[in-house]
């Protein structure tokens, strides 16, 4: 008697547990999942959380929007994940950088069908509306979108004795010779203080390769001919391999730099350079420091000859529909709410995100902002990373070995060059 | 008497079949797939799965960074296990003497082993940071260097770094197992010794080692293993780098996957990583049946 009470027992804990499983999986949706990295980090969770309660006042329960949480780096591969398994998800945040992958895997719709064909040449400006377009499809709407730039501490150059504007590459090597030998911090003996001519990214694949391919266009380089060739091994790939080498030997970069620790030290004053986006404003406001003017400055990259175009990383926020939502008509609902100019501006004001929609762009509290007027220089120009695409992490670390192999000195330029041809045509 | 056999092995595989079938969908399921997804091209993202033979293989062996993933892991493998079992070895012999506290800093010092790994990570990231880590604070304190360390940036200093980490989180476990080791030494047998004349040290490798010996040889196995499988910590410290210089198994099987979304390739390491794992367990498992 007993053992078949535990027998009994055994089989019933084993079905009950069988369709349990099975019961989720056949649950209604209910509500709208946005997915995006923003929400999470310290700078913008505020604003999230009231972008998504504004919208939730006005909704019925099944259109309340939740957002899913997840950092910058996982982004792509959890919406990979997502969508090869059955959970629910309708709206994501995505980087531009992640486009080209994410739309050709099949995983976003069509915004053209959802919005109408009006919707985009009515509302953004042409440049913008191209990075959110990927072979022609209309995947993205422009969240957010403005090159990367160069941000200056002029207060660090002024006590350096730097009195001349940084245009050519040459300017910015003198300029950074001057923070290393004169500014009072350098020459003191408390190494905590030392401030950092450049805060250039060598550390990982997901920033070091995109803005180190800056500089590779800017001496006259790229990663890929016009027929997919890789060319990193050319005469201008090795001379900025050569100069990028050099910036390290003369210590003004230095290794294991991320765009957190550049973040983090251009925010306590011990970095002169460093590149960032827009939102960095959020990232390193200091009040100690007094207005963000006194201490940051937004500037195009230097050139190599006075008269050259600036180069510019392409950077900026899509807002994506996921193509197997049954809710693309909330979904959509949802992407006009953020986009607003109420919600878009107190983005903006917030966290200085700047707005992509032309009518919100061109308000005043736009046009009078510091940071957004100094950041108009650098809207044009900005590229894609070279390496977006299906393989974007992989050449990317390829990148980023070779480069950090150059600077500790464990391979030449040539050799590294070489090696990073190589592997990336035989991946 | 028959139908009480039947009943008793009937009784017997039900008891086993919840742990049975637990092992075949979290284990065996998982890993025949992922033998059968080292012949293929699949992909995370892009909708395609073909047979692709060796290939994976073949590109693995031509692949560089082959042999020196292997060398890091086995440098990293063999000095995260010898580290942390030394320090625990000596704390856990501290510990076992009867002083004023011991049993509260046994506590104490397994604090380390409880905090989750990517806390640690971040700990230690902050501790070894070129710019504001307190480790350059401290030498630059005391005048041994005049100039920050980038610890993380260097080859060697981030194996160093992710090591001392390590350490720094395992040599607690460690030292609870030796700790009860110790305390089966049996207390007449060092007194014996001791009577006939030995000093401490001929105590502790001629009675202590030799008694202690089965628990050493399973921790130092079992140490072994969770080395080889170990992500969280380096993922945080170093994600692999410098050059690679701290990339093991672990890290590149998860690179592969879920960056590269290689997942044939991934798989397909992850078999070679496997097999590794499976001679030390093969030697963990015939060392368990010597013992019984």
């Amino acid at each position: 008697m007993k053992k078949t009470l535990i027998v009994l027992t055994i089989i019933a804990f084993a079905t009950t547990s069988l369709f349990a499983s099975g019961e989720k999986e056949t649950s209604i949706q209910e509500g709208l999942t946005f997915s995006n990295w923003s929400g999470s980090e310290e700078s913008s969770k505020e604003i999230f959380k009231w972008m998504i309660d504004s919208f939730n006042e006005d909704q019925s329960s099944e259109n309340q929007v939740v957002q899913i949480n997840w950092p910058w780096g996982d982004t792509e591969s959890q919406l990979a994940l997502r969508a090869q398994g059955k959970e629910q998800y309708d709206i994501a945040q995505i980087d531009i950088r992640m486009l080209p992958a994410l739309a050709s895997a099949g995983v976003l719709a069509d915004l053209s069908d959802i919005f109408g064909e009006s919707f985009f040449s009515d509302n953004f400006a042409p440049g913008s509306i191209s990075v959110g377009n990927y072979n022609g499809v209309q995947y993205g709407v422009p969240w957010t979108v403005a090159p990367m730039g160069m941000i200056v501490n002029p207060q660090i150059l002024k006590d350096s004795g730097v009195d001349f504007d940084i245009v050519t590459i040459a300017d910015f090597e003198k300029a950074m010779e001057m923070v290393k030998n004169n500014h009072p911090a350098n020459n003191d003996s408390d190494a905590g203080n030392d401030i950092l001519p450049f805060a250039a990214m060598t550390k990982d694949g997901g920033t070091c390769a995109p803005d180190f391919m800056v500089w590779l266009w800017t001496f006259g380089a790229s990663v890929f001919d016009e027929n997919g060739n890789c060319v990193l091994d050319s005469e201008e790939a090795i001379e900025t391999i050569n100069w990028f080498k050099s910036l390290s030997d003369k210590g003004y970069i230095q290794g294991a730099m991320g765009r957190g620790d550049a973040r983090t030290l251009y925010k306590e004053g011990r970095v002169a350079f460093y590149n960032d986006a827009l939102l960095a404003k959020g990232a390193i406001t200091n009040e100690a420091f007094g207005s963000i003017e006194t201490y940051a400055k937004p500037q195009v990259n230097p050139v190599l000859n006075e008269g050259d175009t600036p180069k510019a990383s392409g950077w900026g926020h899509l807002l994506v529909i996921i193509d197997r939502s049954p809710k693309k008509v909330e979904a959509k609902a949802f992407i006009e709410h953020l986009i607003s100019e109420d919600v878009a501006l107190k983005y903006f004001d917030e966290i200085g995100m700047l707005p992509s929609k032309k009518s919100v762009l061109n308000s005043n509290e736009v046009k009078n902002d510091y940071w957004s007027n100094s950041w108009t220089p650098i809207l044009d120009g900005g590229r894609l990373a070279e390496t977006a695409g299906q393989n974007y992490s992989a050449y990317n670390s390829i990148i980023v070995e070779n480069l950090q192999a150059v600077l500790s000195g464990s391979k030449t330029s040539e050799k590294a060059a070489a090696d990073m041809v190589s592997r990336i045509e035989n991946l | 008497m028959k139908t009480n056999s039947k009943n008793s092995t009937l009784m017997a595989w039900l008891l086993v079949l919840p742990a049975l079938l637990i092992f075949a969908l979290m284990i065996l399921y998982p890993f025949v797939n992922s033998i059968f997804t080292s012949f293929t091209n699949k992909n995370l993202i892009f909708p395609k799965n073909d047979f692709v033979g060796f290939e994976n293989y073949t590109k693995l062996f031509k692949d560089p960074n082959t042999l020196p993933l292997l060398f890091t892991t086995i440098k990293f493998v063999f000095f995260s296990t010898i580290c942390p079992f030394t320090l625990g070895l000596i704390w856990a012999i501290l510990m076992n003497e009867k002083f004023k506290a011991s049993e509260f800093m046994r506590g104490l010092t397994l604090v380390n082993w409880i905090i989750p790994g990517i806390a640690i990570g971040f700990l230690w990231n902050w501790i070894y940071n070129g710019d504001y880590g307190i480790l350059n604070a401290l030498l630059n304190k005391m005048g041994i260097i005049d100039s920050n360390i980038i610890w993380l940036a260097g080859k060697q200093t981030s194996m160093v770094a992710v090591v001392t980490a390590r350490t720094w989180q395992m040599f607690p476990w460690y030292m609870a197992f030796i700790m009860g080791g110790l305390q089966g030494v049996p207390n007449e047998l060092c007194e014996a010794s001791r009577i006939d004349g030995a000093n401490n040290i001929q105590v502790f490798t001629h009675i202590i080692i030799p008694t202690i010996k089965p628990v050493l040889i399973l921790i130092l196995i079992l140490g072994t293993i969770s080395n080889l499988q170990h992500f969280d910590l380096i993922n945080v410290m170093t994600d692999g780098g410098p050059e690679r210089a701290t990339s093991t198994f672990a890290i590149e099987v998860y690179k592969k996957a879920f960056k590269e979304y290689n997942l044939g390739r991934a798989a397909a390491l992850g078999v070679i990583w496997a097999i590794l794992l499976g001679s030390f367990s093969f030697i963990y498992l015939r060392n368990l049946k010597e013992d019984n």
